[in-house]
């Protein structure tokens, strides 16, 4: 540990953090561009100059480790006025393009004008060095040179995060400038984090560009359904639609980033989306639909439901309650047919399913494959798009009954003789457990779209209407019974988050 | 018609990997390779820093910044006589200013400019460290020094055979 | 009348100085052999006690540097900076072209001091003659055995490489010049760690300049004394001044430290050109503070006397300038360096150089106004005291020279004078 004064009052922090570090955790923010905790520290941008007693020049807090006796000053005059300074030149040649960026709203530059500059313009707009606009770095990334503050921030991620040097600054002095290779682009599949942390306009999402004001997101805490990494992410939506999925910083799973794929796998939650009931004689109402459910499970001789590695721990343990509630002699089965992909040392899974430890751990993972070879009379598939991963299982489905319980018009979905919707991860709580037996709880952000409901109420309906007892008050009584049910889900993962990443 | 990729001469190969143990790490040859590139091949194109980028282990990006970042690696086109007129203090004191603009107008280019058939580039360059012999110019790899519009003139009037 | 103090300039005056023959029938390597023969600490302490300071510029105690190397290190780089590029110095060249050997000899010493088995000569790209020198000359000592496995019969090796800059002022920044030998951009690193500590591929690195290094086999043949019995108490030994501009004589005169910068200006260097009037004068290179001719003719060649004016002797790049010089065009000159050789890497001088060249030229051209000159003011005081290296610190002190010596021609340049309120 090592004793140190922040502004005039004795503080204690564990050995070896910088300045940032550590006088925020005493609330103590100090303005920063170029510094990111999971990236090498280079004092670039001197915006966190802070003033240290008995050195005459002002260090950057960024690459200053705390030392036991250290006084600091971070809010004496010569800072404030070399943090205004600071801004000055930085906004020397910045582009008036606050009107047009979309970076308005989450920009350092203005943040740290309104905290720290406030200083009239000395510059004639003729006067700015003009660069290069719109220049397109890859298929999720935009970059605008002009608004570029050269922090190096993105070419430090690509190089230490990533493990490739893609993204170099050319050039020298007031000339330099972020680039590829000319000719080439951003190839490395974790490209769009140099969105999230350049602090100003100069990397954007291809993706999200133009599309909403951001002060009129509303946003929530989720995990990202594309692998069995459970990324922490904030899913973001406007108008019940979401509009674009940023990485959460949980230093224990996946440290501040997310994958290029992760990031874009959303739109199937805007899209495609089951709005009603549909049967062989048309729409129902939900009831109704409950109703159509009983029915067909009744008539049948045999009936399999399937679970799927893409339900919630929550709604997996409401399909086996509803198993032994309502179809005892049903067979029960969870599985995946999605086809893995390559995973890598970084954050991807090849398992491209959020909660195959979840379903293992509830008992429900088997032979899915030889479970629908025995040509059940009745199939009814909770959130899994086999027909989509299969299309040859279609033959053994021939002139069988498929219920499913869809989010989206997806292949299954349209051969079942009735689809009910259901809620997406985006609009109801869940928990899911990730490769490492971690439990994480997302959180909706969007409300039901169109008549879809959580599966484990679409459970409740058919098992009443099967004549069976099946009920939870709420959301929370149903994860209650979840954990208490299966300890070894263990109890949700709080999400640590990273540190000085406000910017 | 395809041009080829650029390839090392085996001699040259040779005397990179000799140049190689003399260095701990790969990338620290760099400069030393660019140098033989520009030599070797007139100039620094994009093959060549592709080239370069395999010989010392590392991406054609990081090559890229820094033939952009330093001035002597030519980068557009090869050309035959680099000139590189001094334009700093000392030889602005004794007349630098105007060898400068006579080579302008016999040139027919600014500074900063290449003749369209590649034959000579006019660069307005910083301290050659020839204060004391000023007015004074590099081309390609030659000073030439306490300069006259006079020493010029006969200069060009061999580069222009 | 002052005369020159010829100790490094000694065997230049010879046919084929540079060639190894030559060099050693005049001496050369004599120091190196005794100094391989005596502990390494032995070296660090003669060293120390001649007071020889950094010739490069920031005129640091070179023993002193040497023994900031820490005690257990298992490998130890020694750097030559041989970047010449400081506006109106040419004096490393002249060693380089004239007596390479001088400069080896010094090498070796240094490396046996310091426990170096490898030394990487970092020479600036421009540099024809003095590389083919240089290299000519290395090929030589590793032929006659001086350099290589076997350095001068001492059973230890010193190698030496010399590696080519291609065109950037701010590799002769310490750090800066290491980057660039590692491959990366010319771009000082931050300070701490020293190089002495992390340095070259993270060892620790001495780095000297070119002329430091050739003041060592004098001082190890001759004796701390000998060396201290030349020039002053804190500037012992000579100076190898370049002297340019509006002088009758340019070049490279070797004085020792003390003697009047009148007498180095009127009696070595012929005096101002076509016997005009002294106007201005630049002592160590163009990031030293200008001077009037009363400051510079009251002042002597060396570290203190020239500091207690606000200048510097710095790298002894003496620009002379005649009573026909317009100091803004001057300042035009030095501004646009300045902005040519940033490296960008901090906010304050990447966007500060570039700013105040535009404006410096802005009223050299006669379209400046009095707020511009304001602003010129608060940029050079604004670019200080808050960046990686001292650039900034040696754009800023010609900046600010300039305009508070020469105001009056400042003034007179703008375009809204006629509105200004200071009379002339």
């Amino acid at each position: 540990m090592a004793k140190f004064t922040l502004n005039g009052v004795e503080r204690e922090v564990p050995d070896g953090i910088n300045l940032i570090e550590a006088a925020l955790l005493f609330g103590v923010r100090i303005p920063h561009y170029c510094y990111h905790p999971g990236l090498s520290p280079e004092g670039n941008c001197r915006m966190c100059a802070v003033e240290i007693e008995g050195i005459p020049k002002l260090q950057t807090a960024c690459t200053t480790l705390v030392a036991d006796g250290m006084v600091v000053h971070t809010e004496s005059e010569k800072v404030i006025r070399e943090r205004t300074e600071v801004m000055e030149f930085l906004l020397r040649n910045h582009p008036i393009d606050c009107p047009i960026c979309d970076q308005a709203g989450e920009c350092g530059l203005q943040k740290y004008y309104m905290e720290h500059g406030l200083h009239d313009s000395r510059v004639a707009v003729e006067e700015k060095i003009l660069k290069r606009k719109r220049v397109d770095l890859g298929p999720l990334v935009v970059l605008d040179s002009e608004r570029c503050i050269l922090c190096s921030r993105c070419v430090r991620f690509c190089d230490e995060i990533a493990g490739v040097r893609e993204l170099v600054l050319a050039n020298r002095g007031g000339r330099s400038e972020i680039t590829t290779f000319p000719g080439r682009t951003l190839e490395n599949p974790y490209s769009g984090n140099v969105i999230d942390i350049c602090p100003v306009g100069a990397l954007t999402s291809k993706d999200f560009r133009f599309k909403v004001r951001v002060w009129f997101l509303k946003t929530a805490g989720s995990i990202c359904p594309g692998c069995e990494r459970g990324c922490n992410i904030y899913i973001e939506q406007y108008q019940n639609e979401v509009q674009r999925i940023r990485p959460r910083a949980n230093l224990d799973v996946n440290r501040w980033w997310i994958c290029d794929d992760g990031r874009l796998d959303y739109k199937w939650i805007n899209r495609d989306r089951l709005l009603r009931a549909e049967g062989e004689a048309g729409a129902h109402s939900p009831e109704r639909a409950d109703e159509e459910a009983a029915r067909i499970l009744r008539e049948a001789g045999s009936v399999l439901l399937v679970a799927s590695p893409r339900s919630s721990n929550e709604n997996l343990f409401a399909l086996k309650r509803f198993r032994d509630a309502a179809l005892p002699r049903a067979a029960l089965v969870g599985g995946s047919f999605r086809k893995p992909w390559e995973g890598d040392r970084i954050l991807k899974r090849p398992d491209r399913n959020p909660n195959r430890k979840g379903m293992e751990i509830l008992g429900l993972s088997g032979d899915l494959e030889g479970a629908l070879r025995k040509a059940p009379d009745c199939v009814l598939v909770v959130e899994n798009d086999l027909l989509g991963d299969r299309p040859d299982l279609a033959d053994l489905l021939r002139g069988k009954k498929l219920i499913a319980l869809a989010s989206n018009r997806d292949a299954t979905a349209e051969k079942a003789a009735l689809r009910i919707p259901v809620c997406t991860y985006a609009e109801t709580e869940g928990s899911w457990t990730n490769f490492e037996g971690r439990t994480q709880a997302f959180h909706p952000v969007l409300k039901a779209v169109g008549e879809s409901r959580p599966v484990f109420r679409v459970l409740e309906g058919i098992a009443r209407a099967l004549g069976a007892s099946l009920e939870w008050s709420d959301f929370g009584a149903l994860r209650e019974e979840t954990f208490q049910a299966a300890p070894a889900l263990g109890s949700l993962s709080p999400s640590p988050g990273g540190g000085a990443h406000a910017l | 018609m395809k041009t080829e990729k650029p390839r090392w001469s085996a001699a040259r190969a040779e005397e990179i990997e000799a140049l190689r143990r003399r260095y701990p790490t790969d990338h620290a040859l760099l400069l030393p390779v660019l140098w033989m590139a520009q030599r070797d091949f007139g100039w620094i194109s994009h093959e060549v820093m592709e080239l370069a980028a395999e010989t010392c282990r590392t991406s054609p990006a990081h090559v890229y910044s820094l033939a952009t970042f330093y001035t002597m690696f030519e980068l557009e086109k090869p050309i035959r006589y680099h000139i590189q007129v001094c334009n700093n203090l000392s030889c602005s004191l004794t007349g630098s200013e105007g060898i400068l603009a006579h080579l302008e107008k016999r040139l027919g280019i600014r500074a900063g400019e290449a003749t369209a058939d590649g034959r000579f580039r006019l660069t307005a360059v910083e301290c050659l460290a020839s204060c004391g012999t000023g007015p004074a110019m590099q081309v390609n790899d030659a000073y030439y020094e306490n300069l006259t519009l006079e020493t010029v003139d006969a200069l060009l009037e061999e580069w222009m055979k | 009348m002052i005369a020159e103090t010829i100790l490094l300039k000694a065997r230049m005056v010879n046919p084929d100085s540079h060639a190894l023959v030559s060099a050693r029938a005049a001496g050369a390597y004599r120091a190196s052999a005794k100094a391989l023969a005596e502990e390494p600490e032995e070296i660090v302490r003669l060293v120390k006690d001649s007071g020889l300071r950094g010739r490069g510029g920031a005129g640091f105690p070179t023993g002193l540097k040497w023994t900031f190397l820490p005690k257990n290190r298992d490998a130890t780089y020694l750097c030559v900076n041989a970047d010449e590029s400081e506006p109106g110095t040419f004096k490393d060249r002249l060693i380089l072209e004239k007596d390479p050997h001088l400069l080896i000899e010094g090498i070796v010493i240094a490396c046996h001091a310091i426990r170096c088995a490898h030394a990487y000569l970092y020479i600036r790209g421009e540099f024809c003659l003095p590389y083919e020198r240089i290299r000519a000359a290395a090929a030589e000592a590793y032929a006659a055995g001086l350099l290589g496995p076997n350095a001068g019969g001492s059973g230890q090796p010193i190698d030496l490489t010399i590696h080519r800059g291609a065109g950037a002022y701010i590799c002769g920044e310490e750090t800066a010049l290491l980057n660039s030998i590692e491959g990366k951009k010319g771009q000082p690193r931050m300070k701490p760690p020293f190089p002495t500590n992390v340095g070259l591929f993270g060892k620790p690195t001495v780095i000297n300049n070119v002329e430091t290094l050739a003041n060592l086999p004098f001082i190890v043949e001759n004796g701390p004394d000998a060396y201290r019995a030349i020039g002053t108490e804190k500037s012992p030994g000579t100076r190898l001044m370049s002297v340019s501009g509006h002088i009758e004589k340019p070049g490279v005169y070797e004085v020792a430290h003390g003697v009047p910068m009148r007498g180095l200006i009127e009696d070595l260097a012929g005096g101002v050109r076509g016997g005009r009037k002294l106007k201005a004068l630049i002592p160590g290179g163009s990031s030293t503070p200008v001077l009037t001719a009363e400051e510079a003719y009251a002042v002597n060649v060396d570290f203190e006397s020239v500091q207690a004016t606000g200048s510097m002797l710095g790298s002894g790049g003496c620009i002379v300038m005649d009573e026909t010089t317009d100091m803004v065009w001057a300042l035009d000159k030095l501004a646009h360096f300045y902005a040519h050789e940033s490296c960008g890497q901090c906010t304050p001088c990447r966007e500060g150089s570039g700013w105040i060249a535009e404006i410096v030229q802005k009223i050299a051209a006669g379209n400046g106004t009095r707020k511009d000159l304001e602003k010129l003011e608060s940029l050079a005081a604004q670019i200080v005291g808050n960046t990686i290296c001292v650039f900034s610190d040696a754009l800023a002190m010609p900046v600010v020279s300039h305009v508070t010596k020469f105001r009056a021609e400042f003034e007179a340049h703008l375009a809204d004078r006629a509105s200004s309120s200071a009379a002339p």
